[in-house]
């Protein structure tokens, strides 16, 4: 069944879709959004109204995910050491969900665009991969362009 | 973990030691104090630890004005008057200054 919803500026942060099936597929043209897939999923609207298709499986992750965000930024406070920052308890459980959590981080590189933040620890351990070449260490802006090329090279959807 | 910049022949630790052998890659050396200096560009570093080993946690950079900046974290740089205005539990104690010519 092909559901769509229509993406207004009264619309809800978050809009679910429940009962879809088919290929997953998104468009955003004319701030339409059409979601159809194998299964459960639901549309969650970005900061930047940039819509993203979640599948049911992985729902409880994302929002562990974005608790977990809240969580580290909070935690970490004025913090300059990334060492320091990276043994936070919130960033450790975002460590913890493993593989799951990749997709989630490489999202966040590409919104946070200019300021990325230290996701780069995680994916590393986590991934065990590290696509950093070595004149882009300490350009974040450049770490994080490998790490989402890196992403879209592994077949990372987000 | 190897993530972000450090200069190859530096052991990648954070100990005061490191950071100084680091800085000094990068023009800094060891001066006295933080008084402001002409054509000087002095940075303070702060650690926290017993004294003598501490573990360095963030640096402060002295403006041409005589004014220090930091950047907190992941939020926006501030301008403190003296390096002790950000002394903290989070960033402990002032433990050194370097300098360097200022660059244009």
């Amino acid at each position: 069944m092909l559901q769509t919803v229509t993406v207004s500026s009264n619309t809800p942060s978050i809009v679910f879709i429940r009962e879809v099936y088919a290929e997953s597929s998104l468009s955003t043209e004319a701030k339409e959004v059409t979601a159809y897939g194998y299964g459960c999923g639901e549309v969650f609207l970005t900061a930047e109204q940039r819509p993203t298709f979640v599948k049911a499986i992985e729902v409880d992750d994302w929002l562990k995910f974005q608790q977990l965000a809240r969580d580290w930024r909070s935690q970490r406070g004025v913090m300059s050491s990334i060492t320091e920052a990276v043994l936070c308890p919130a960033y450790q459980s975002i460590i913890g969900m493993g593989a799951s959590a990749v997709p989630f981080m490489l999202e966040k590189l590409e919104e946070e665009a200019q300021d990325p933040d230290q996701w780069f620890w995680a994916l590393k351990a986590v991934t065990g991969d590290d696509p950093v070449r070595d004149e882009d260490r300490g350009d974040f802006v450049a770490m994080a362009q490998s790490w989402i090329e890196w992403g879209r090279r592994q077949g990372y959807a987000w | 973990m190897g993530i972000g910049y450090w200069p190859h022949d530096i052991d990648r630790a954070v100990t005061t030691e490191a950071f100084l052998r680091a800085y000094r890659t990068l023009g800094y050396g060891l001066c006295f104090d933080g008084t402001l200096e002409p054509g000087i560009e002095k940075i303070a570093i702060y650690g926290k630890g017993p004294l003598g080993s501490e573990v360095p946690t963030h640096a402060a950079l002295q403006l041409e004005t005589g004014e220090w900046t930091s950047k907190l974290g992941i939020f926006e740089d501030v301008a403190h008057t003296t390096p002790a205005a950000v002394e903290c539990d989070i960033y402990g104690r002032v433990i050194c200054y370097l300098a360097r010519a200022r660059r244009a």
